[in-house]
């Protein structure tokens, strides 16, 4: 007899997550059936808790009445485009007090990222509504990052925005900024 | 040792990633490797691995060409690896498509003007994948006549038209077959229909052609 179709369907699900095979999303199946119910739960509901903020991208929980989780730097003129969620700290910590865009990963077709996938259009709108003096991307020096950042460059150029971005290799300036400040 | 090329990355376990690889003995298929031997994009290696439990884990790899691209070049590479990606079979040799991969790659980095390897590496790839154009047949066997209209049935192959404004002149159609290339028309057919059998051919749309702003 086949194992159950919900066991067979966690397996797929868990084999689709990044850096799991068809061996390790069987030991995971395993794994998180063995595990107390309310853990999961609790995750997969504060996942569903979290939503991107409509300015910066990044992970908050939406509050009654605040429009925007980085009401702070509002009429700030840098702003700063990072990768991950996590980056945002690293460059709060170096004293930095401009925007942030979060990408949310990098472009790569052959993982099937492309603009639509980062809703990259959505950086033009936030410059359009709010100009920056400077932009600062901050990525890193593979080959996704390279083509992210051309095609950032371009969407910029193609929006007719008066401005050019720096780019900053992360790999080799944890941290740092674009600009001495 | 193998010739190989990496077409995708992907985190595995902490130190491992998992590879797509095209290679020059074995076509497309999957490898592991650690964190320290990673190979890049755009690079052709020499390497050797050993099978393991989940998939073979790569044990020697070294670099024996590197292709630099800049800017259109990027995307059009991007756009050359994710055709791979969607197209190549399991672990099936195509010493033909192996080849002009690196021809392409090279004219990419010598920074050539792109369309003409784009159009040559999607013929050699339809080919090689079974979805090979004929430019002097229609869908039914028959020779292209000049001066009928066809159309282009990305499943079947030329459909002859009677509307004259839909398709494309038969005379355009014999003309690319012979090698024509000085007509821009002829270039634009060309990507129109390629495209039109690569989407067709795919279940759904390539990520790279969003790329092109
Ligand atoms: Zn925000």
């Amino acid at each position: 007899m086949s194992s159950a179709r919900e066991y067979q369907a966690l397996v797929r699900a868990l084999d689709q997550l990044p850096g799991i095979g068809p061996q390790a999303a069987l030991r995971c199946a395993r794994w998180l059936l063995q595990q107390p119910q309310n853990s999961l739960l609790e995750a997969l509901q504060a996942a569903q808790r979290l939503q991107q903020c409509p300015r910066c991208r990044r992970y908050w929980q939406p509050q009654p009445q605040v429009e925007f989780c980085c009401n702070s730097d509002l009429g700030h003129a840098d702003l700063l485009v990072v990768v991950y969620d996590d980056d945002v700290e690293a460059y709060r910590q170096q004293g930095y007090r401009g925007r942030f865009f979060i990408l949310h990963g990098l472009l790569s077709p052959m993982q099937g990222i492309g603009p639509k996938q980062l809703r990259l259009s959505e950086l033009v709108t936030v410059l359009q509504r709010e100009p920056v003096a400077r932009i600062g991307l901050c990525l890193p020096s593979d080959v996704e990052a390279q083509t992210t950042a051309y095609y950032i460059r371009q969407l910029i150029q193609r929006a007719e925005l008066p401005i050019q971005p720096d780019v900053m290799d992360v790999d080799t300036t944890a941290g740092e900024l674009p600009w001495p400040i | 040792m193998k010739q190989l090329v990496v077409l995708r990355r992907q985190p595995w376990r902490e130190n491992d990633w998992l590879l797509d690889v095209f290679s020059a003995t074995t076509g497309r298929q999957s490898v592991v490797c650690s964190s320290r031997l990673m190979p890049d994009y755009y690079r052709l290696y020499a390497a050797d691995w050993r099978d393991e439990q989940d998939w073979p884990r790569l044990t020697v790899l070294q670099q024996t060409e590197h292709w630099p691209l800049l800017n259109e070049h990027w995307i059009c590479a991007a756009y050359v690896n994710e055709l791979l990606l969607r197209f190549l079979p399991d672990r099936e040799p195509l010493p033909l498509l192996w080849q002009q991969y690196q021809h392409t790659l090279h004219a990419f980095a010598e920074q050539h003007y792109p369309a003409p390897w784009l159009r040559l590496f999607e013929t050699v790839l339809l080919q090689q994948v079974g979805y090979g154009i004929s430019w002097q047949q229609d869908a039914l066997g028959l020779p292209i006549v000049p001066n009928a209209r066809y159309a282009m049935d990305g499943q079947q192959g030329w459909q002859r038209v009677q509307d004259q404004t839909s398709g494309y002149l038969g005379e355009w159609i014999l003309a690319w077959a012979k090698g024509n290339s000085r007509r821009p028309e002829l270039w634009r057919m060309a990507r129109d229909v390629l495209r039109t059998v690569i989407d067709a051919r795919l279940d759904r749309p390539l990520v790279s052609r969003d790329f092109l702003i």
